[in-house]
């Protein structure tokens, strides 16, 4: 049995009365690239907040690799990598300068030399070794999501957790988008969890979905279940978009 | 810790912004200096307000002070603290295990410590220019103190005056600070920073009749008359003063740091 790295139990978030989340629970197991659907403003963003201890559940708990984000926050943060909605970055510096300013906030990375080193070697896994020394001011919106990516991956983690990365991106960024995402995780053995409010965008590279609508948990599973929900000849669209209507 | 720290220096340090208006401190120290020169021609020397090359430096700090320094700290404070929590760019911070009570005093420290190298680089620009420019006259007179001093006494003299200095622009800092985490823009931060300043020059007028006390409750009064009256013979008003900002920061920084600690949470 493979190890969940990633847990949300019950959990719970509120906001002046609104319930954002409302009693949300499922597991993510590592190495899997694990699909996180829903509306817009289905509790996405807040679930991933929470997740990355941006802000404290109302209640429940999560967990990343068994550590419990509330409780052991700075160790629990240590293994993860996030992009939280789109990125956006300090304009006035270049990709790679942004990449060495937020290296610093990893003790791991100790010195000039291995912050440099890191740098060099996240811009060119994105394939942004080209342009970092542009000002990001100048970058398209698909270099900006994958420098995104890349100060994710600046601390080595276990887990990344991306929010709408595929949004606004072209049929091509979106496919080299999908690409990146596979050869990171067969390359590092990374789990992805990645949000979308569109399912074609992610249901060829997701072994695994979580939906949610309206804060509540819709429904959970293999993505090849939802194909077979949808029927021989039913398209998956179709079986996911009856999902959401309820 | 450090590196929260080293990251936010070397970013307040890598704007244009930043190098523009540190690079137009000795401007602003030539113009004091014409000033002074044209005055000069008006006052006899050892009067407190004759500049010569001992006391340039506090001439010159008492002609800036109240403006640039202030509106300063109000724009790096609204770079640093506003813009950067509005833009989400702190989630990149914050998504690195720190917390938001360590990112509130890095950027505290480094604003300080930013204006503590303006105010330094600001004495040496006025030595520099007032060596090239004025007198090295045997004895120099200084605010509200009898007799006549010789150049070290006035140098002694300036370095305390830059030292309470600082301080008014410490708990002028805080304002700031508490007035960059409520706002909404980076420019709601600036209006906001500039209507505090109009209202701490409007207080001493309108308080007048209650005294120097009352009046010395506006951080601008104490940096406009206040640092002359805390070193004149007998240190009067020393206490109340240091009192006023000591308050100023402790209550500024403490409603400012449960805003952003409690606060902030929902919007990153
Ligand atoms: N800080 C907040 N205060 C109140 N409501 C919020 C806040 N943040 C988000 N919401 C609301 O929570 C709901 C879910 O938002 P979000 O998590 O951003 O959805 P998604 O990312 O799936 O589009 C929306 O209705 C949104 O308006
Ligand atoms: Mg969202």
């Amino acid at each position: 049995m493979t190890e969940s790295v990633l847990e949300v139990i019950g959990v719970t978030k509120k906001v002046r009365g609104r319930t954002l989340v409302d009693d949300v629970s499922f597991a993510v197991k590592k190495g899997e690239i694990c699909g996180f659907l829903g509306p817009n403003g289905a509790g996405k963003t807040t679930l991933i907040r929470l997740l990355t201890g941006l802000i404290v559940p109302t209640s429940g708990e999560l967990r990343i690799a068994g550590v419990n984000v509330q409780k052991e926050r700075k160790t629990a943060l240590g293994k993860i990598g996030a992009m939280v909605e789109s990125p956006v970055f300090f304009p006035y510096l270049s990709g790679r300068k942004n990449l060495l300013n937020l290296a610093r906030l990893h003790p791991e990375l100790k010195g000039k030399r291995a912050r440099e080193e890191r740098v060099k070697d996240v811009l060119s896994l994105v394939g942004l070794a080209g342009r970092g020394d542009d000002k990001v001011g100048t970058y398209s919106l698909g270099m900006k999501q994958r420098l995104g990516i890349a100060q994710a991956l600046l601390g080595r983690p276990e887990v990344v957790i991306l929010d709408e990365p595929a949004n606004g991106l072209d049929p091509l960024g979106m496919r080299e988008l999908r690409e990146l995402i596979l050869s990171l995780r067969d390359q590092f053995g990374l789990t992805f969890f990645v949000s979308s409010h569109l399912l074609d965008e992610l249901q060829q590279i997701c072994s695994r979905l979580v939906v949610i609508r309206e804060g509540k948990l819709l429904w959970q599973g293999e993505t090849r279940e939802l194909v077979l929900r949808a029927g021989a000849d039913g398209r998956l669209e179709d079986a996911f978009v009856e999902l959401v209507r309820g | 810790m450090k590196g929260l720290w080293m990251s936010e220096w070397l970013r307040l340090w890598s704007r244009k912004r930043t190098w523009g208006m540190f690079l137009m401190m000795p401007v602003l120290v030539y113009a004091a200096a014409r000033y002074c020169l044209e005055q000069n021609g008006a006052l006899s020397p050892g009067m407190p307000e004759y500049a010569t090359v001992w006391n340039f430096p506090v001439l010159a700090l008492a002609e800036h002070l109240m403006t640039v320094f202030n509106l300063l700290v109000v724009v790096l404070l609204a770079a640093a603290v506003t813009e950067e929590a509005r833009s989400g760019q702190l989630r990149f911070l914050l998504l690195r295990a720190v917390t938001f009570a360590e990112l509130f005093w890095a950027k505290w420290t480094v604003v300080l410590a930013a204006v503590g190298v303006f105010l330094g680089a600001f004495y040496l620009e006025c030595w520099g220019i007032g060596w090239w420019l004025f007198e090295r006259t045997e004895t120099v007179g200084l605010f509200y103190r009898e007799g006549a001093f010789a150049g070290g006494e006035a140098v002694r003299y300036g370095l305390a005056y830059y030292g309470l200095a600082g301080l008014t622009v410490v708990a002028m800092a805080s304002v700031m600070l508490l007035l960059a985490v409520m706002a909404q823009t980076a420019t709601a931060a600036v209006g906001m920073g500039i209507g505090w300043l109009l209202l701490s020059f409007g207080w001493p007028v309108a308080a007048r009749m209650f005294g120097a006390q009352v009046q010395s409750l506006s951080i601008t009064h104490i940096q406009h008359q206040g640092i002359a009256a805390m070193l004149a013979d007998g240190r009067p008003m020393m206490r109340w003063n240091l009192g006023v900002m000591v308050c100023y920061v402790a209550v500024c920084l403490t409603v400012g740091y449960l805003w952003f600690v409690k606060r902030r949470g929902l919007d990153v």
